[in-house]
């Protein structure tokens, strides 16, 4: 853990509003990103944005120092997003375990942006972005999820793999396995 | 499609920026629970070093502190 993180922490431990604050000024913005993503429902963010940072002042003295501060916080982003779709009967995973049915993929490269160039083909994908959130919406959550997350900027494998709880194999497999199943979905809805 | 425009999509789904004062209104929320911690803290700057190893040995969670604390009283109580 870096110097600074570990003052952060011990400032928030011993009351010193200024560190809670500099805290949630830090991961705010990926933590309310976690919870759009997962919920698709932009209502409910702040909301949850905020019970996030209650739980992580709460749980921060049981800390793991060995941690990696961020993943930590992302990780409770993550379960109360869970929570929140489970309350909703909107949540129809109980894991994001790797079923037999999934082919394995390991050594699938990240995401990487392809240059965009011409009003043509702005206009292309601005219609692109529209059939892919919807093609998303019909998504199994074990897919969308991991999925979305995997296009944050910042988030990398094993981060991921923190958050759901699961190997980065599995995160590897589950998101080729969800890009495949959107593109099938594209393709049929063509 | 091919799959780099699926990839290009999602990464121009938007990401969430926190309104003006978010973190002062969170810091402000919590402070009744900090201040609790550090409350249990002064008072158990009072009780012998086994105690206070002992909850330093716990989870150390707010709960785990109160938990601990109670066992304390109670037991010097009897």
């Amino acid at each position: 853990m870096v110097e600074d993180e570990r003052r952060l922490i011990e400032g928030c431990l011993t009351g010193d509003e200024d560190a809670c604050t500099r805290l949630v000024d830090a991961h705010a913005r990926m933590v309310g990103t976690v919870i759009w993503r997962s919920t698709g429902d932009h209502n409910v963010v702040e909301d949850l944005a905020q019970d996030t940072f209650l739980r992580v002042f709460h749980a921060l003295p049981s800390f793991d120092r060995r941690a990696k501060l961020s993943t930590w916080i992302y990780t409770i982003a993550h379960r109360v997003a869970i929570d929140h779709l489970r309350k909703k009967g909107r949540w129809q995973q109980e894991e994001f375990a790797v079923s037999p049915d999934d082919e394995s993929v390991a050594g699938i490269e990240q995401l990487h942006a392809p240059p965009m160039a011409n009003p043509d083909v702005v206009f292309e994908r601005d219609g692109h972005i529209r059939l892919v959130r919807q093609a998303l919406a019909r998504l199994p959550d074990k897919y969308r999820v991991p999925l979305l997350y995997a296009a944050i900027d910042g988030f990398d494998y094993p981060t991921i793999a923190s958050m759901l709880g699961v190997t980065v194999g599995a995160v590897k497999t589950l998101v080729f396995r969800a890009k495949r199943m959107l593109k099938d979905e594209i393709t049929d809805a063509y | 499609m091919r799959i780099e425009d699926i990839e290009d999509a999602l990464r121009r789904h938007p990401t969430w920026d926190p309104p003006s004062g978010f973190a002062h209104r969170v810091v402000r929320m919590a402070r009744p629970q900090v201040e609790a911690r550090l409350r249990l803290l002064d008072i158990l700057a009072l009780v012998p070093q086994a105690v206070r190893d002992a909850v330093r040995n716990s989870t150390a969670s707010l709960d785990g502190l109160r938990w601990t604390l109670r066992q304390y009283w109670l037991l010097i109580a009897q």
